[in-house]
């Protein structure tokens, strides 16, 4: 039972990463109806950003806070590059999704040809592993799931009481409609990009952190882990995204105590397909979802 | 340099015939396949443990001595990944958007792959395939000859396969495919289930990779479980939209200039930095073409409209003589119906194109009173009246709505609605916008079920069936903005709705064509003759998205004609429309409801009515406001407060009416 509930512990550091990148993923298919392929390498760009920023001797939490910039300015210029011309032309999800393996391919060899192939260490010292209750957690685990639930309450309460907030709910809910009443649809997108981007990095700096090393594809192995977890939400449903995460790293974690953790990957995934075998529109009912 | 050459006609091959498979999924059917590497490995690795002999090395489990021939082997590999494919299909695609199920399928392939990789019992895990045997067997040859009789194995199956892929592209299997690639919902409302030439195809091209990878494992020899590296999927993915999605010469020059070329180009590039950033540089300049290509020329280098086929022998030429007959008038120039089309069909009165009808209720007398001896209209299915215009209203009920309610999310759409409409009359069902006409013909289509109340047609209760089964029971619509398949021609827009294509089989379609030869010329007559009915001889090889939107309605109607219909379903046919084109909308209408076929049609125009409905069921806020001729429609007083909005409902009682809009 006691392993049971040090799995469940790990879960929720798993989760919580899982759930800041599902979710900035969830809010951006709200508003722009697509699967961005490249949310992986944009993981890995804010970790290698924070990671350089970092060993040049800037505290790590501004460390942190670059990356996040620099991500949310890389998907606000991807956006207008990139996919903007393809929306506005009114093409196919699917193209856009392979628009965005494209983008994939491009950033991912960027990464290398900057930071080369090598993996880097990256870690931080924080003291051994505490215990509080039945889960066993490192202080970084606690720093982790602290600042996703945090950034993820900050999310809610900006989607919830702001102005910008409203816009992007607007947005998401009909485009066509809420641009008629006047919302600058272009800028919500953009914005939305910006804070996906946010969200991303911090996700993509808290894996890294997870397993001490960093490589230019850290961040792509992790992509489908993230879109399972969207998918199980409910495509386009932020909130059900995290539910997903939860699900999905809980599950990753019990899985590699009981099995053998070069399985764990798989299993979560098996656990998504079968789910969706039973419910194909997702935990929350996804948007746009032919079924 | 005899080595060099064959080496990359053995790369090129193959690689072409994982493109070429991976364009009969995506290409052909829109599924997209994110892990199409991973039925290469599996055909790679299942075609290598059945040729293998016992292991002689210890610690190599893999293999299970059976020491097949290789192309037993080879040919095992593609059905277990043409196996594979079906189930994943069967789990994982059925009912996912396309995008999505792209993300599903990297799912699954992770967790194969990690099998693979992970288990050591089963593949020997991470150490991979070794000393895969040569089918030349023991034979000593040189590395150049093996590789030259690689080639040429290699080549053969291409030319097979691509064989195939020009097969499945003319038949009628392949005409469904790309209709429903286009739009599944046209394709349901025709009767067909998507899913099921989707699986076929998905299994067809899986099988493709499941060979690809068996020669590549018998030229190389080995294999390890880190070459199934999504990368791969993603660059075929690119070859296929470089070259020509859809057009199987386009996946051919993809694999060629972008798999093999770039490949080779980059080997000139000099070397610098670390030993990666060739290889890099490489993925980058691939990508970025990749995302050029789908913003300036989404189709492809080839696209699928080149196929020679298409041009020449395809939809339309075939009539090159016989179509003659429908050269009639344009809509744009709406000149007499002159020449062969008169000739042909002398209920057509010339002339009566051009001269606006008048505005006042059309004189009954040029329309019925022509016999319709030609009008190319099949009867429509198991119709129980009598000759073409012989049906006397009132004889004979074809459908009953009894008091069908449906409600989106709370908001009363239709609440508790019921009329019956007699066979081989043309009934207009009008009423302010949000009156429920557009969910009633709907619900009557099989897009909504009734949530309670009876759909009756012919006798048979039949709702809640789904869009498939209404039309199997006859029922064909058009749709409130017109949808067509953009990128087919017209003419295989119309032909798609024609019911019971034997040539739709996929095993008929590869290997039985003479099944279904002769169906397919009758079909293609039929459907080249109602086009010309409808004026639209001269566009039958433009893509439907081209035409204008008046064009489009026609094209609809001719289209829901080849279904043979009892019932005919058109949501506002008008609407958007030109004048003369309204006018030979109502014609053609008129002489539909001729031949037996029952028309409810939603309208707005109230000339139009005039000119074609017997009468018309007046709908508000989802029931019946009353039902009887156009003129009597108009005078009745709740009519006219439902349109303008008064407080009407005090002669009814129930509702305060609020309804607002009309025309």
């Amino acid at each position: 039972m006691s392993h049971l509930l040090q799995a469940v512990g790990f879960g929720l550091a798993t989760a919580s990463i899982v759930a800041l990148a599902a979710v900035a993923v969830s809010l951006q298919v709200s508003v722009t109806n697509f699967f961005n392929f490249a949310y992986g390498d944009f993981m890995t760009f804010g970790a290698y950003v924070a990671w350089t920023a970092h060993t040049e001797g800037v505290n790590f939490f501004l460390a942190v806070l670059l990356g996040g910039i620099a991500v949310g300015v890389l998907g606000v210029v991807a956006n207008y590059l990139v996919f903007r011309p393809f929306m506005r032309r009114g093409v196919r999800p699917v193209t856009l999704l392979i628009a965005g393996v494209g983008l994939s391919f491009i950033l991912q060899n960027a990464l290398i040809l900057i930071w080369t192939p090598a993996p880097r260490r990256f870690s931080l010292n924080l003291g051994s592993a505490l215990h509080l209750g039945p889960f066993l957690l490192t202080p970084g685990d606690l720093i982790m799931i602290g600042a996703s639930v945090a950034l993820l309450l900050l999310l809610h309460l900006m989607l919830t009481y702001t102005k910008f907030g409203k816009a992007i709910r607007a947005t998401s809910n009909n485009i066509d409609l809420a641009r008629s009443c006047g919302i600058d649809s272009d800028r919500v997108i953009s914005l939305t990009w910006f804070i996906a981007g946010l969200l991303t990095a911090v996700a993509g700096i808290g894996l890294v952190l997870q397993e001490s090393t960093l490589s230019p594809t850290t961040g792509f192995t992790e992509l489908f882990v993230i879109f399972g977890a969207v998918i199980l939400g409910g495509i386009g449903r932020p909130y059900g995204a995290m539910l997903g995460a939860l699900i999905v790293g809980v599950l990753t974690e019990i899985a590699g105590a009981y099995v053998d953790g070069a399985y764990k990957t798989s299993i979560a995934f098996g656990v998504v397909v079968v789910l969706l075998l039973f419910r194909p529109q997702g935990l929350i009912k996804a948007r746009g979802l032919i079924s | 340099m005899l080595y060099f050459l064959t080496d990359l006609l053995v790369l090129g091959c193959v690689n072409s015939i994982m493109v070429v498979g991976l364009n009969l999924q995506y290409g052909y059917s829109g599924l997209l396949n994110f892990a199409f590497y991973i039925y290469v490995a599996i055909g790679a690795y299942i075609a290598a443990i059945t040729t293998m002999g016992p292991s002689t090395v210890p610690g190599i489990t893999y293999a299970l001595g059976w020491t097949l021939p290789w192309w037993v082997g080879l040919i095992l590999g593609g059905i277990v990944a043409a196996v594979f494919g079906a189930l994943v299909f069967l789990l994982t695609v059925r009912r996912l958007r396309s995008d999505y199920l792209a993300i599903v399928t990297v799912a699954v392939a992770f967790i194969v792959w990690n099998l693979i990789d992970t288990y050591q019992p089963l593949f020997d895990g991470d150490t991979g395939l070794f000393n895969v045997p040569q089918i030349t067997g023991s034979a000593n040859i040189s590395t150049e000859a093996y590789s030259l009789i690689i080639a040429a194995l290699s080549a053969a199956c291409l030319a097979v396969f691509v064989w195939m892929s020009r097969r499945i592209f003319r038949s009628p299997f392949g005409r469904l495919l790309r209709s429903i690639r286009e739009d599944e919902q046209v394709t349901a409302a025709f009767g067909r289930v998507a899913w099921k030439p989707q699986i076929a195809v998905f299994t067809i091209g899986s099988f493709l990779a499941g060979i690809a990878g068996g020669l590549l494992i018998f030229y190389i020899s080995a294999w390890s479980p880190a070459a199934f590296l999504p990368l791969e999927s993603f660059i075929l993915l690119a070859a296929l939209i470089v070259g020509g999605s859809g057009n199987y010469w386009g996946s051919l020059l993809g694999a060629f200039v972008l798999i093999e070329g770039l490949g080779e180009i980059s080997r000139y590039v000099p070397s610098f930095g670390n030993g990666a950033d060739v290889g890099a540089l490489r993925a980058m300049v691939i990508g970025l073409v990749l995302i050029l290509m789908l913003r300036y020329r989404p189709e492809g280098i080839i696209p699928e409209r080149w196929l020679k086929w298409y041009r020449t022998k395809g939809p339309a030429a075939a009539l090159a003589g016989s179509a003659a007959a429908g050269s009639g008038a344009s809509i744009e120039s709406p000149a007499p119906d002159t020449g062969a089309a008169a000739a042909d069909r002398p209920s057509l009165a010339t002339a009566e194109v051009a001269a606006p009808l008048p505005a006042a209720p059309l004189p009954a007398a040029p329309l019925p009173a022509a016999p319709l001896p030609e009008v190319p209209l099949a009867a429509p299915r198991a119709t129980a009246a009598g000759p073409p215009g012989a049906v006397a209203p009132g004889a004979d009920i074809l459908l009953d709505i009894r008091d069908v309610v449906y409600s989106y999310d709370g908001a009363r759409a239709v609440a508790g609605c019921s009329f019956s409409i007699d066979r081989g009359t043309v009934t207009g069902l009008i009423g302010p916008n949000g009156a429920g006409k557009s969910t009633l013909v709907e619900i009557l289509s099989g897009r909504l079920a009734p949530q309670s109340g009876e759909v009756v047609l012919d006798g048979q209760s039949v709702g809640g069936r789904n869009p498939a089964g209404m039309s199997r029971l006859g029922v064909a619509r058009t749709f409130q903005t017109a949808r067509v398949l953009p990128h087919l021609p017209v003419l295989e827009n119309v032909m798609i709705a024609a019911p019971a294509q034997r040539g739709e089989d996929p095993l008929a379609a590869l290997f039985w064509p003479r099944a279904w030869r002769d169906q397919e010329t009758a079909l293609r007559r039929e459907a080249v003759e109602l086009l010309g009915w409808l004026g639209l001889s001269s566009h039958l090889d433009r893509p439907a998205g081209s035409l204008s939107g008046g064009q489009q309605r026609l094209m609809e109607i001719a289209r829901a004609l080849m279904a043979h219909p009892r019932l005919l379903l058109m949501d506002e046919p008008t609407a958007g429309v030109y004048p003369e084109t309204s006018q030979l909308i109502a014609r053609r209408v008129r002489e539909i409801a001729a031949t037996g076929v029952t028309v409810l049609l939603i309208a707005h125009n109230m000339a139009f009515l005039s000119w074609v409905a017997d009468d018309v069921v007046v709908m508000a806020e989802g029931r019946v406001l009353t039902r009887g001729s156009l003129e009597q429609a108009r005078e009745h007083k709740d009519v006219i407060a439902a349109y303008l909005g008064v407080a009407a409902s005090e002669s009814r009682g129930s509702q305060a009416s609020s309804v607002g809009g009309g025309e």
